[in-house]
């Protein structure tokens, strides 16, 4: 009878048990991972031709960022989120390209939502693909990543993502690098005085306007030698001076602003499609390259500095207006060097000597 | 056989048929699965009816405007266990903790529709919630329209005028005009659709895409900053320092006002000031001048005045409080940042960059993202100094020398002062003096008080011991500036006597 009425209460339990699960709720289930990281993949379409993958695994082996993000609800409501992942920035940067080269990013996730974040998003803010939030792994149905748009609205922070879509700009894309030390030397000077020395300086407005530098940009991004980079107004820009003799120079000052708006060593800053570089600070920075017995720096070294990469063919002026076409692939075999008196000078490595371009004042990427 | 004897037969039968069921081990096997199923069935759906949201939707209903905390009742938890699902209006505001007590409430309906009542006579007002007309004020003595439905938000509304919240709009020669998050929900605005964004999602081989917009309402900055088209400086918490160029708009939203930049889709939240006119000189410029005579080889002493404003300063000198600085050239106007308090404006000093970046903004920060003048120094391989009162403000590459007031004469600043003169003694490439006396006498008797200029005095003289002790640079400013209150003096406000200070420079060893 013992025996009979334990296998009843073994019964009644497993039955109490099967009714009692039966009647939750199903989404109250812990998480649990069965699928590898190696076997997750993600999409990466607009590359090239054909689409890139990458694993989840590869992903994290990437240089991971931990950072406080806010988002905002639809009620204006702002939160504060930790996340830790990897920039998308870094992610296409080994890919040699950069999210601001792109006319928007489409991010698709796994149920087909997807969200194009403009070029005006794109261009300012850090993308995070995190896998982590608030010290916590993704939830199940938000994994594998969640794309993380600081500042923005909670609907560009996609969930589940598997498909990252690169837009092509709408209109044909060119860029020039201008060369600041070939520019100056045609424009108006004035004084200046910077501490106790007086020194030269050129306007900013002369600057844009001497090269037609025509843009709807807000923003002016500025990379100095030392790696500091910063964004300024463009109105700000244009109040300012750029200082060409004595010390710190190129930099960035006015009589108007902070100091701490200056910017020392300018390496390059781009306004729009135009970047301004600095050869004499490229010479300092860049690794060095030799063509025979000239010494300088890297034509392909220099334009990927800049992000000016993405051209089939190449057009290099000459202060005197010659112009020389190259092809993306001779890219490799350019240098720019100091000419003693004749300014900077770029050859092309197997090109004859009148092919050189004496006094290089830009180049232009044409796709 | 009577009818007695038959049903008592009857019985029997029964009784011996279920004996003899309930004494089957099968039966008996079936009848206590079933019971366990039922046990099992009701758990559950006890478990299920406690997980089940309520269908009755409860729209949320937010107190903003002027207090430090906006409340939102999300649903009808407050009223469990009450017969009437209501809340006196005082408590909800109670709740909010206004920012003052006098204030008028602003009853805003769903609708656009609302009502403002004096905070004083919204006493007699509850809010109540029904399922018709959501949550509705219900007075006794006001006018009839007082009742709106469907309340949205209850919004405070400041009556007195106050430069310690909202957002101030400065120069540096006064404080121009205030605005409450309160007040903004009072003054004329544009309603603008702001573009969130697109997204689609694709089923049956087709794209359902949707544009997402969010209604704004937005008051052009032009109309309440005469900028004369030069920039602007603005500031806000968290350390935010932004010149602009074109203004955009403010928006307000909760407890707070925010800056945003349509065309650029760019918002800077929880402004706290806009300062028009604003000097091009900043205590950061402390770090980069600095730097710039150190890497020259030269020497430069900071000394930094704790709580010394530009209208102290001109207060100070007309009144012959300065000799010394009198004498020599007239300092600059420099801008503070914003919290104008010690650990802020040192930070802002000793790295020159503004507190976003430095990672100082709030009393309780002590340690800096960025590197200090101090850690450069010592990067060159030069000798810097720091010579403190009795505590460490922050935590830098070096540790300061501390000083306590051991004579008990009230003030550590003579102590300061002999340790500054010693350790020039060992000629560092770099020396910060910190004086508190000023700051400490302005907090008790007022920035402009006898006894705050009397304290003035005495650093005055300190100052040109050590400039005449100094071979090099010299550099004096403060972290902040003061303003009077009814209690003395206080400072932490964007106004221009916290956010203006003087900017010495001279050469040391003469006059």
């Amino acid at each position: 009878m013992k025996g009979i009425i334990k296998k009843v209460a073994i019964l009644g339990i497993i039955l109490l048990l099967i009714f009692t699960g039966a009647c939750s709720r199903k989404d109250i289930k812990a998480y649990e991972s069965s699928e590898v990281e190696e076997n997750i993949e993600i999409a990466i379409r607009g590359l090239r031709e054909e689409d890139e993958v990458i694993s989840l695994e590869k992903l994290k082996g990437m240089e991971i960022v931990t950072k406080e993000m806010q988002s905002i609800t639809s009620s204006g409501e702002v939160k504060t989120k930790k996340v830790k992942g990897v920039p998308l920035e870094g992610l296409l940067r080994s890919y040699e390209t950069s999210q601001k080269n792109y006319g928007g990013i489409r991010f698709i996730a796994g149920d087909s939502y997807s969200i194009v974040v403009p070029k005006e998003i794109i261009e300012k803010r850090e993308i995070i693909l995190a896998y982590e939030v608030d010290d916590k792994p993704l939830a199940q149905k938000s994994q594998p990543l969640m794309v993380a748009v600081p500042d923005e609205r909670s609907m560009y922070w996609v969930k589940n993502l598997i498909e990252i879509e690169l837009l092509e700009e709408q209109q044909s894309v060119s860029k020039k690098v201008v060369f600041l030390e070939t520019i100056v030397s045609s424009l108006d000077t004035e004084d200046y005085t910077y501490y106790e020395d007086l020194d030269k300086v050129v306007k900013v407005t002369d600057l844009l306007k001497g090269d037609h530098v025509e843009s709807h940009k807000e923003g002016v991004y500025i990379k100095a030698a030392d790696g500091l980079d910063k964004e300024e107004d463009i109105e700000v820009f244009k109040t300012g001076y750029i200082k060409i003799t004595g010390k710190d120079v190129p930099l960035f000052l006015s009589p108007d602003l902070p100091k701490g708006m200056h910017v020392k060593d300018i390496l390059f800053f781009t306004y729009g499609d135009n970047v301004f570089f600095s050869l004499d600070k490229g010479l300092e920075t860049l690794e060095e390259k030799k063509i025979g017995d000239k010494e300088g720096i890297s034509l392909k070294d220099l334009l990927k500095e800049v992000d000016l990469v993405n051209g089939k063919r190449y057009i290099c002026t000459a202060e005197d207006g010659y112009k020389l076409e190259v092809s993306d692939d001779d890219l490799d075999k350019g240098l720019i060097y100091g000419g003693n008196g004749e300014g900077f000078i770029l050859i092309f490595e197997g090109m004859s000597k009148e092919k050189k371009v004496k006094g290089i004042h830009s180049i232009e990427a044409v796709k | 056989m009577d009818e007695n004897s038959k049903s008592s037969g009857i019985f029997q039968i029964y009784k011996t048929f279920l004996y003899k069921i309930i004494s089957n081990k099968r039966v008996r096997l079936i009848v206590l699965c079933l019971l366990f199923s039922a046990m099992g069935m009701y758990i559950g759906k006890t478990i299920m009816s406690i997980l089940k949201p309520t269908n009755l939707y409860v729209p949320k209903l937010k107190v903003i405007g002027d207090v430090k905390q906006v409340i939102a009742v999300k649903d009808l938890e407050y009223f469990k266990g009450l017969d009437k699902k209501s809340i006196e209006l005082q408590n909800l505001i109670h709740m909010a903790k206004p920012f003052s007590e006098s204030y008028d409430v602003l009853l805003v309906g769903g609708d656009g529709l609302f009502a403002k009542l004096e905070g004083k006579n919204a006493d007699d007002c509850l809010i109540e919630f029904s399922p018709d007309n959501g949550w509705k004020a219900v007075t006794e003595k006001h006018p009839v329209n007082s009742g709106i439905k469907n309340i949205k938000e209850i919004v405070i509304v400041s009556k007195e005028k106050s430069w310690d919240y909202g957002l101030n709009i400065i120069s540096p020669k006064e404080n121009i005009l205030n605005i409450t998050p309160g007040e903004f929900h009072l003054k004329e605005s544009t309603l603008y659709p702001y573009f969130d964004g697109e997204s689609s999602k694709g089923a049956d081989k087709r794209d359902y895409s949707v544009k997402v917009y969010k209604y704004k309402r937005l008051l052009p900055l032009r109309d309440i900053v005469k900028s004369n088209g030069d920039p602007i400086l603005m500031m806000g918490a968290k350390g935010i320092y932004e010149l602009i160029h074109n203004p955009g708009y403010l928006e307000a939203v909760g407890n707070k006002i925010n800056y945003i930049d349509r065309e650029n889709r760019r918002q800077l939240q929880d402004i706290k000031g806009i300062m028009v006119d604003f000097p091009p000189h900043s205590i950061m410029d402390v770090y980069h001048d600095s730097l710039h005579y150190i890497e020259n080889n030269e020497r430069v002493l900071i000394i930094l005045l704790d709580g010394f404003s530009y209208r102290q300063y001109r207060y100070g000198l007309t009144r012959g409080y300065m000799p010394f600085l009198e004498g020599i050239a007239e300092p600059k106007m420099a801008t503070s940042v914003y919290k104008p308090i010690t650990n802020g404006g040192f930070a802002a000093i000793i790295t020159g960059q503004p507190p976003r970046v430095n990672g100082v903004y709030d009393r309780k920060h002590r340690d800096l993202k960025t590197e200090s003048i101090f850690g450069r120094v010592e990067k060159m391989g030069k000798k810097s100094v720091l010579v403190e009162g009795d505590i460490k403000i922050l935590n830098t590459e070096i540790e300061p020398i501390l000083n306590i007031d051991r004579n008990e004469n009230g003030t550590r600043d003579d102590e300061i002062f002999e340790t500054a003169l010693e350790a020039m003694s060992n000629e560092p490439d770099l020396q910060l003096v910190h004086f508190h006396s000023i700051d400490d006498m302005g907090h008790k008797y007022g920035d402009t008080a006898k006894e705050t200029m009397e304290a003035l005095k005495i650093i005055d003289r300190y100052i040109g011991d050590l400039a005449a002790n100094w071979e090099g640079k010299i550099i004096i400013t403060s972290d902040h500036g003061m303003h009077s209150t009814s209690q003395g003096g206080s400072h932490g406000a964007f106004r221009y006597e916290d956010m203006i200070v003087p900017y010495f420079f001279l050469e040391g060893g003469e006059k």
